[in-house]
C-alpha cells in the first residue's frame, strides 16, 4: 500500500516537471532570434508566399499573446498534434514515431550490451581486489568512460568495415523483417554506443559490491560457515545490483543523447538523426517536438526505474 | 533521483568548524597518499601537459592552423608535419595543439558556469527548504530530464554555433547538475551542530550558509567539476562533430573529426590523432579526479 502511494507521489511530482518541460521547449522555438513566421518558414521548403505566411500565422496564433499561443501549442501537442514539417510537409509527430522504434532498438541494444560485458567485468574485479583480472576491468572501465563514443563508432568502422571487412558501416534492417541480418547493422552503433555506459556501470558495480563485501552480515555467513561462497555470493550480488539499477536508469539519458551522435555516425535512421538533420534544415517544429517526446520518455523511463528500485530495495524510506 | 547525492558528503564530525588551516593540513596529508596512487599520478601528469601544451600553443605550433596549402595535401605524419596535413594542406600538429586550448577553455568555463550559477541555486534551495526547495528542485529536474547532449544542443541551436556559445551551452547543461551536488551537501551540513552553534550566537542565516557550510561542501564539488570537466571536453568535442560546436576553420578536436570521416579510408591518420587526443585528456581528467576523491574524501575511496 505504501508503494502505490509512493508511487502516486512520484507521477504526481512529475506532472509539474513535464509541464516545466514543455514550456522549455515552446520556449526554445520562440527564443530564437528573429521573426517566428520568418523562422518556421526558413526551412527549406517554406515559400515566401505571403498567402503561406498568412495562413502559418493565423494556424499558429502567432498574433495572438504568448501564454495564449502556449496553450493552444500545448492542447494539439496533447492530442499528437505538433504540426508539419516544414521540410518534408509531413505530420510531425509521424515523422518522428516512424523513427522511434529504430532509437529504441539501438539504445535497447546499447544497454544489454553495455550489462552484459559490465556487470560480469564489475562482479569479477570486486571480488578478485587487486589481481589483474581487477586492474584489467578498472583500465575498461576508465577508457569506456574517457573515450568519445563517436570517434569509437569511426575506429569500429575503420576496423571492421574498410581493414576487416566484416560488417556494414551504415544502413538499418528491422529485426522483423530478419533476425540475423539486422544484427549485422545493429551490432557496431549498439557497442559503440553503450561503451560509456559499460565503463560507468562496471565502477558502479565494483563499488557497491566491495561495499556489501565489507558488510557484517557477509562476515557472519563465512563464520557460520556457509559452505558455498556462492550462496554469499547470491546475497552480495542482490544488495549490490541494487544502486546499479539506479544508474542504468540514470544512464539511459546518457544513451539517449549519444545516439544522437552514433545515429549520425552511423547514418542509423533515428529519432536522433532526425533531429540534426532538422537543425541543420532549420526545420524547428520537429527538433521541438522531438526533444519534447525524448525527454518525456526519458522521465518515465526514469520513474519505471525508480519503481523498481523501491520493489527491489527493502531498505528504502518512502517517505 | 533524489538518495544517490547525499552519497557525497565529506565527514566532518571531529571538525565541524571549517577552518582553512585543517583543510590544507589535511590535504597536505592525503597528498603524499595522492602521489603514491599511481593511476591519479598519471592522471595529473596527463593533465599538466595538457594544459602546459593548451598555453604554449602558439609558440609550439609549427605552421598557423589556419594557413591551408593544397598542394600539401593529405599527407601522413613525417617531418615537417608531425602529424601530417588535412585534406586542405593545413599542418595537424597545429591545429591540435589549439585544439587543446579550445577544449581546455571550454571544458573550464562551462564547469565555471556550472558552478557560478548552480551552486547558489543549491546551497538556497538546501538550506532552507521549504517551498523555495520544491518549486527550485522541480525546475532543476526538468531541466535534468534533458540528456546532457541534447539540451546543449537545444541552447547552441537557439544562440547560434560559437566558441562562446559552445562554452554558455554545456554550462547551462551543468547548472541543475552542481545545484544538486550543492543541495545533497547542504542538506546534510546543516544539521550539523556547527550550524546551530552559529545560529545560537546569531550569525545571519546567509552568513552561516555562505561562511560556514558552503566550505565544507568544497571537497565533493571539486571531485565533480574535474570529472564534469572532462566530460565537458567530451561534450564539446560531440557538438563540434556534428557541425554546431565550433565552427571550421577554427581548430577542434571534434571538428577535425568531423572533418576526416570522408577520408578514413585513404588517410586515416586524420581520424586517429584527434581522436587519441580528446581520449588521452579525457582520461587525464578522469584519473585526476579520482585521485582527488580519493585524497578528499577517504570514505569513497575505492579501495
Amino acid at each position: 500500500m505504501n508503494i502505490l502511494l509512493y508511487m502516486l507521489k512520484r507521477i504526481i511530482y512529475n506532472i509539474p516537471v513535464i509541464l516545466l518541460l514543455t514550456i522549455f521547449v515552446f520556449a526554445m522555438v520562440r527564443f530564437l532570434p528573429g521573426d517566428p513566421a520568418d523562422i518556421l518558414l526558413s526551412g527549406e521548403g517554406g515559400a515566401e508566399d505571403p498567402v503561406v505566411r498568412a495562413t502559418l500565422l493565423k494556424e499558429l496564433g502567432l498574433d495572438k499573446p504568448i501564454p495564449v499561443q502556449y496553450g493552444i501549442w500545448l492542447w494539439r501537442a496533447v492530442h499528437g498534434n505538433f504540426g508539419k514539417s516544414v521540410y518534408s510537409q509531413e505530420e510531425v509527430f509521424t515523422l518522428i514515431m516512424d523513427r522511434f522504434p529504430a532509437t529504441l532498438l539501438l539504445a535497447l541494444s546499447s544497454m544489454i550490451v553495455s550489462i552484459m560485458v559490465a556487470l560480469p567485468a564489475g562482479i569479477i574485479s570486486a571480488v578478485r581486489r587487486q589481481k589483474p583480472a581487477d586492474y584489467a576491468a578498472m583500465i575498461f572501465a576508465l577508457l569506456g568512460i574517457s573515450i568519445p563514443e563517436f570517434w569509437f563508432g569511426i575506429m569500429l568502422i575503420l576496423t571492421f568495415s574498410l581493414w576487416v571487412p566484416v560488417l556494414p558501416s551504415m544502413g538499418y534492417m528491422s529485426p522483423f523483417e530478419d533476425f540475423f541480418g539486422s544484427l549485422k547493422f545493429l551490432i557496431m552503433p549498439a557497442v559503440a554506443l553503450g561503451l560509456r555506459m559499460a565503463g560507468v556501470v562496471t565502477r558502479m558495480t565494483r563499488s557497491s559490491m566491495l561495499d556489501e563485501l565489507g558488510q557484517d552480515y557477509v562476515r557472519t555467513a563465512r563464520a557460520k560457515g556457509l559452505s558455498e561462497r556462492a550462496v554469499i555470493f547470491i546475497h552480495t550480488l542482490k544488495n549490490a545490483l541494487i544502486p546499479t539499477v539506479t544508474i542504468v536508469g540514470l544512464q539511459f539519458g546518457t544513451i539517449l543523447g549519444g545516439s544522437v551522435v552514433i545515429e549520425m555516425v552511423f547514418s542509423w535512421p533515428g529519432v536522433g538523426q532526425l533531429i540534426i538533420n532538422s537543425i541543420l534544415t532549420r526545420d524547428y517544429l520537429v527538433v521541438q517536438a522531438a526533444i519534447l517526446l525524448l525527454a518525456v520518455f526519458f522521465l518515465f523511463v526514469n520513474l519505471v526505474v525508480d519503481f523498481l528500485y523501491t520493489l527491489l530495495n527493502p531498505r528504502v524510506e518512502l517517505a | 533521483m533524489t538518495r544517490k547525492d547525499v552519497a557525497m558528503v565529506p565527514e566532518a564530525a571531529e571538525a565541524p568548524k571549517f577552518s582553512w588551516e585543517r583543510f590544507w593540513e589535511r590535504f597536505q596529508d592525503r597528498f603524499g597518499d595522492f602521489l603514491k596512487n599511481r593511476l591519479a599520478f598519471a592522471g595529473i601528469i596527463i593533465v599538466i601537459t595538457v594544459i602546459g601544451i593548451a598555453l604554449v600553443a602558439p609558440l609550439i605550433q609549427i605552421h598557423d592552423p589556419l594557413q591551408q596549402n593544397i598542394s600539401y595535401r593529405l599527407q601522413t605524419p613525417g617531418f615537417g608535419h608531425f602529424f601530417g596535413t588535412d585534406h586542405l594542406g593545413r599542418d595537424v600538429w597545429s591545429r591540435i595543439v589549439h585544439g587543446a586550448r579550445v577544449a581546455l577553455m571550454v571544458g573550464i568555463i562551462a564547469v565555471g558556469i556550472g558552478i557560478i550559477f548552480g551552486t547558489p541555486i543549491g546551497a538556497i534551495s538546501g538550506y532552507y527548504r521549504g517551498k523555495v526547495d520544491e518549486v527550485i528542485m522541480r525546475i532543476m529536474d526538468s531541466l535534468l530530464a534533458f540528456p546532457p547532449i541534447l539540451m546543449a544542443l537545444v541552447v547552441v541551436t537557439i544562440l547560434g554555433s560559437s566558441l562562446f556559445n559552445t562554452m554558455v551551452a554545456i554550462g547551462v547543461v551543468y547548472i541543475p547538475r552542481f545545484a544538486r551536488v550543492t543541495r545533497g551537501s547542504v542538506l546534510s551540513e546543516r544539521e550539523k551542530e556547527y550550524v546551530e552553534a552559529g545560529r545560537m550566537v546569531g550569525e545571519s542565516n546567509l552568513s552561516i550558509l555562505f561562511r560556514q557550510i558552503l566550505p565544507n561542501t568544497l571537497s565533493p564539488l571539486i571531485v565533480q567539476a574535474t570529472v564534469f570537466i572532462a566530460y565537458a571536453i567530451l561534450t564539446e568535442a560531440a557538438l563540434s562533430f556534428l557541425g554546431l560546436g565550433i565552427q571550421p576553420p577554427n581548430p577542434s578536436w571534434g571538428s577535425m573529426l568531423n572533418e576526416a570521416k570522408l577520408f578514413i579510408e585513404s588517410d586515416p591518420y586524420l581520424a586517429i590523432i584527434p581522436g587519441l587526443a580528446i581520449s588521452i585528456t579525457v582520461l587525464g581528467f578522469n584519473l585526476f579526479g579520482d585521485g582527488l576523491r580519493d585524497i578528499l574524501d577517504p570514505r569513497l575511496a575505492k579501495r
